[in-house]
């Protein structure tokens, strides 16, 4: 019997010659927006943080001063102190939303009447204006007539707090405000990395006896990494940055109790016009962030993620 | 092989290339900047961009038609732009960036002060010397408004001066007349008087430092200094602590939470207060009866000043300052219709609570223009004639501005604290003092 020929193998075919120009075309668009509205203004801020400018004297009113705006701003107490209350910020903002974001996916990811229009509704407040958000908070935190203190009285609280006119609860109440803005997002991103999850993990935990908190510990956590680290450090530069809010707000206010680097950096260029020094304050702070970014970087390198 | 690929390296130095580029491109152009004092263009013709802050409806657009009534061949377009930080800077970037700008306004003093220094504004000294009835700003002695080196860049267009707003219904009901010559003690005993469970006897308190030291009351002589350990600052701010701690004046939480500060006259009009210190572009909220439906009607009295018989300033003055740009082609006609504004034309920004800095315009035409046509139903007019046309007020002028802005956002912050009882009148001096004077050295 003859034996049985092997099919040849089938030689692929030559990749067509495209136009080394086609790529550059499909990325012209993106790249021309990034350059003009990214890394211009990026380069222009380092260049103007070594001169002290106050845009109204125009290109010719520029002045060199050299260090002289990173000297004064690391003698400035005002910039200290408005970077600790931004790492206060974002430091209980970004744990907060996430953990409170992540127990929320599993919530809704368990089988329930209206899961749909649930997930709607909590993703809502994402999408929606801030400054309109802004209104309702105002309102509901009211220290005499909001729904909040109310209902605070109602239940025995005789001296609630008064929330955007104190400074010890100013900051907190915008973390509330951060916090109910935020969760939804991160819940609606937990879910689809939920569902991606390999049942056959769950399966064989369970055949090994793991309970709920094991089985979370052990096969939930360590998935969802990847999904924590993106949100980690995509909360964390968002909220480093936070400003609409507190400038709607707060004003940074009272005293100076929400002035946050964004704020106060803000202030400095547009209220006092000195450009050069607020410019500095943008290098220090993006320089922080980075820092700061590269750290939970490594931290999650080490755990075989992105790497 | 040769690459010729795209490194991030590569892509970054191309981007600082760009910005170098862009920063030197800048450099070179100079924009055909108008030489100081020289004069463009033709008196009575050309097309003219106006900037302002005022809403268009509220004045402009009216100036606008009767102007080219009378010079037909002179175009006016109005630009508005918000008088806020964001809004002065597109004011500023667009002037320096040789956006076609014949004619803007400066509303704060240190505005003003920067567009001078950078060479933006044309110097109106002689212009003014040369009309009779413009002449006075250039004065220095008593000056009269804004000079710079001597020099006028912008003519004042409003003239701003402070009187107390009344609930007339509350004031008749307490039985309460109020004093001649009344000082800041009587307007808080009255305040007292008028004070009710549900109602506050003022919104705000009287200012002592202004009327005491002047228009820069902030500074100490020579301007190296601030003057906040002032006794007067101390008094303003301690009658205010007080006045809001005996529920006279209307609780700074309350201002705070509702945003009153913005809209004070939420406050007056709804009845929650009876008294009210503020200024002539407040009465168009008592005029607006679809927003602030009231049916009292409002009387008038002079601004207490802080004590009896004691020479005083008024909180005021002449502002909201008309420049011409330095750069501007058609200078002459803008002239003709910043001339023209500040004079008859001024009767078309009087709605708008802008009211003419020189008499050009008869009282009854103020009068009516501020008050409306239903004036005998809200309010007291012969209070208020008594009141606005009052004579010799004394309208102060402030010529220093180092750090005046920052100066100007750390005592609002500051003040809110003191006013919520988040810090103490001594704490506020001291803090109010070196906070000022680190913004002085640092803007000079």
């Amino acid at each position: 019997m003859a034996a049985q020929q092997l099919p040849l193998p089938v030689r692929p075919r030559a990749t067509r010659r495209t136009n080394p120009w086609v790529p550059w075309a499909f990325i012209a668009p993106n790249l021309l927006g990034m350059l003009a509205f990214t890394l211009v203004p990026v380069v222009t801020g380092l260049l103007i943080s070594f001169t002290d400018w106050n845009v109204v004297s125009g290109i010719d009113g520029i002045r060199w001063v050299g260090l002289a705006n990173f000297t004064e701003l690391f003698a400035d107490k005002q910039f200290w102190a408005a970077g600790g209350r931004t790492l206060l910020y974002a430091g209980v903002s970004v744990p907060a939303t996430t953990l409170l974001g992540l127990a929320l996916a599993h919530a809704l990811n368990r089988p329930l009447p209206g899961r749909g229009a649930l997930r709607a509704i909590f993703f809502i407040p994402h999408i929606v204006n801030m400054i309109a958000i802004g209104t309702a908070w105002l309102l509901l935190l009211n220290p005499s007539s909001g729904l909040v203190n109310q209902g605070l009285r109602a239940i025995g609280v005789d001296e609630p707090p008064l929330w955007f006119i104190s400074q010890t609860w100013a900051l907190p109440a915008l973390m509330l405000i951060t916090l109910w803005g935020g969760i939804g997002y991160v819940a609606v991103i937990y879910l689809a990395a939920l569902q991606n999850m390999p049942r056959d993990l769950y399966e064989a935990a369970m055949v090994d006896g793991a309970g709920l908190w094991r089985r979370f510990r052990t096969v939930t956590w360590p998935g969802l990494m990847p999904t924590t680290t993106f949100l980690g450090i995509t909360a964390f530069i968002g909220y480093s940055q936070g400003f609409g809010l507190i400038a709607y707000l707060t004003a940074g206010g009272p005293g100076d109790a929400t002035t946050v680097l964004s704020y106060y950096m803000y202030q400095n260029g547009f209220q006092y016009y000195r450009f050069g020094y607020a410019a500095a304050m943008g290098v220090v702070s993006f320089l922080g962030v980075m820092v700061l970014t590269l750290l939970l970087w490594r931290y999650q390198k080490g755990r075989g993620l992105y790497t | 092989m040769a690459t010729n690929r795209l490194s991030r390296r590569r892509l970054l130095t191309g981007g600082a290339g760009l910005a170098g580029a862009a920063l030197l491109a800048a450099c070179g152009d100079k924009g055909g900047v108008a030489e100081q004092g020289s004069e463009t263009g033709n008196a009575d013709s050309g097309a003219l961009n106006w900037w302002g802050g005022v809403p268009p409806e509220n004045g402009p657009n009216e100036a606008i038609a009767a102007f080219k009534q009378k010079f037909p061949k002179i175009t006016v377009t109005y630009t508005r732009f918000v008088n806020d930080p964001t809004g002065n800077l597109k004011l500023d970037t667009a002037l320096q960036g040789g956006t076609p700008i014949d004619l803007f306004y400066s509303y704060i003093p240190g505005d003003l002060q920067k567009r001078v220094t950078a060479g933006l504004t044309l110097d109106l000294t002689g212009r003014a010397n040369a009309d009779s009835e413009l002449k006075f700003l250039t004065a220095t002695d008593p000056q009269q408004t804004l000079l710079f080196d001597g020099k006028l860049h912008a003519v004042p267009t409003n003239k701003s001066t402070t009187f107390v707003f009344l609930n007339k219904d509350m004031l008749d009901a307490a039985g309460v007349t109020i004093p001649d010559g009344w000082d800041a003690d009587d307007y808080h005993q009255i305040a007292k008087r008028l004070s009710s469970a549900k109602v506050f006897g003022s919104f705000n308190s009287p200012e002592i430092a202004v009327p005491v030291l002047g228009g820069n009351a902030i500074y100490k002589p020579g301007g190296q200094e601030s003057n906040f350990d002032s006794p007067a600052w101390r008094r303003q701010i301690q009658l205010h602590v007080d006045m809001i701690a005996d529920k006279s004046a209307f609780p700074q939480t309350e201002i705070v939470a509702r945003k009153l500060d913005t809209y004070q006259q939420a406050a007056f009009l709804t009845g929650q207060s009876a008294m009210w210190i503020s200024q002539p572009f407040s009465l168009r909220y008592v005029n607006d009866a679809k927003n602030y439906p009231h049916t009292f009607k409002t009387t008038f009295a002079p601004f207490p000043v802080p004590a009896k018989g004691q020479q005083s300033w008024t909180p005021g003055g002449l502002d909201n300052y008309l420049s011409i740009s330095a750069k501007s082609q058609n200078q002459a006609a803008a002239w003709t219709f910043l001339r023209w504004l500040t004079g008859e034309g001024s009767q078309h920004m009087i709605a708008g609570g802008r009211i003419p800095v020189i008499g050009s315009v008869s009282q009854d035409v103020v009068v009516e223009k501020l008050l409306g046509s239903d004036m005998q139903a809200r309010y007291d007019v012969e209070a208020f004639r008594k009141v606005y046309f009052k004579d010799n007020i004394k309208l102060p002028v402030a010529t220093t501005h180092a750090g005046a802005s920052e100066i100007a956002t750390e005592r609002t912050k500051l003040t809110n604290q003191v006013l919520l009882g988040q810090m103490t009148v001594d704490a506020w001096v001291s803090e109010m003092k070196s906070r000022a004077d680190a913004a002085i050295k640092k803007g000079k």
